[in-house]
């Protein structure tokens, strides 16, 4: 290679380290970072008699006749972060078979159900009272007149309800020796 | 060595010092001093101020602030962190572009229901922002550039949103704000 070429090479090298290094290094930059806290979801629990399925065997009831009836308190609560609303969603029958006579009996049995009574009044089989939720029969329509709202601030809230399963007077015959296991099916809703 | 050479050494040296003194005497000087005072180099600062701002905008027209150490997010609900950078650009040629970049967070089980939105307001006088989303200015100056982390947990039906979006811990990436300068 001819020296004059190589020169040229070596300048044209130089100049453009030259060149660059002056790019990189007059620039300024600034930085800064910013790092959100983190966030966390809620929860929304309605629990029953303090469980999600709760086995309400203080309802039961045996050898129930026509003007007869069963009642007990239960505690219905808010385990999760945010209030809620919660409704009656069906009161059936869960008999995996029922027969004839069971049929009768959950047709002709009329539910009802109160808030604001004292639980021990209510366990007491005392007359109920209070604010009535619900007189009907059984069914999956059965539900309150208007959904019952349970805060979570400052502390989740809880109520009782009294509960009442009876036979009317005027039931029929065929109702006889029945047997129906109730299910009540509470829902709730973040509001 | 030889006489004559000392003898000649010795000549020349003598002839030299007499040279340099005559010199050094017999020439006028002037010296005057020119104060030219200090030259300064400018700066290129970013500062983002405080600690954020978190905010429930879930109803626009009545915002609430929110608190993500004691307060949860619930389908529905819409919440804001804001918070305001300041470029303070000094120098007579500075000109900087600044871009902010947020990676994408990991939604986990919320993935569906939540989405983070970054919103960067270019509003300020002096700001311009380019097509590629980087915001430049082109002159010294103080500049606020405000942004907007943007949280929202969409509000299903009823019944709509699983219980598997209970409880869940949404960690929000940092936000990288670089500045740099440019020459026009």
């Amino acid at each position: 290679m001819p020296k004059p070429l190589k020169f040229a090479i070596c300048a044209a090298v130089l100049l453009l380290l030259g060149v660059s290094a002056q790019g990189t290094a007059a620039n300024w930059r600034a930085e800064s970072t910013v790092d959100p806290p983190a966030l966390t979801s809620g929860s929304l629990a309605l629990l029953a008699g303090g469980e999600a399925k709760y086995q309400f065997l203080e309802l039961a009831g045996s050898e129930l006749i026509p003007g007869s009836f069963t009642q007990a308190p239960l505690q219905i609560s808010n385990a999760g972060t945010v209030d809620l609303s919660y409704q009656l969603n069906g009161a059936v029958n869960s008999a995996a078979s029922p027969s004839s006579a069971d049929q009768a009996l959950a047709g002709a049995l009329r539910l009802s159900v109160y808030a604001g009574m004292d639980p021990a009044a209510c366990e007491a089989d005392q007359p109920l009272a209070g604010e009535a939720l619900y007189a009907g029969p059984l069914g999956s329509a059965a539900s309150f007149a208007s959904a019952r709202v349970l805060g979570a601030e400052p502390v989740p809230e809880s109520e009782s309800l009294c509960v009442r399963v009876s036979v009317p007077s005027g039931a029929a015959q065929s109702a006889a020796g029945g047997r129906v296991e109730l299910a009540l099916k509470f829902a709730g809703q973040q509001r | 060595m030889k006489k004559v050479t000392k003898a000649t050494i010795a000549a020349v040296a003598a002839g030299a010092l007499l040279l340099g003194g005559a010199g050094t005497v017999a020439r006028w000087q002037a010296q005057q001093t020119i104060d030219a005072g200090t030259v300064e180099t400018g700066h290129l600062n970013l500062t983002t101020g405080g600690a954020g701002v978190w905010q429930d905008i879930s109803n626009p027209e009545a915002p609430e602030p929110f608190d993500p150490a004691t307060q949860q997010l619930v389908p529905g609900d819409v919440v804001s962190f804001s918070q305001t950078a300041t470029i303070d650009a000094e120098g007579k040629n500075i000109a900087g572009s600044l871009s902010v970049d947020q990676l994408d967070t990991a939604l986990g089980a919320l993935e569906g229901y939540v989405t983070v939105a970054l919103q960067v307001d270019a509003s300020a006088p002096g700001i311009t922002e380019e097509t590629d989303g980087t915001l430049t200015f082109a002159e010294p100056g103080t500049y606020s550039v405000p942004f907007l982390i943007t949280v929202t947990f969409a509000e299903g039906a009823v019944g709509d949103t699983p219980p598997s979006t209970y409880d869940q811990v949404l960690d929000l990436e940092a936000l990288t704000l670089t500045l740099d300068q440019v020459r026009a």
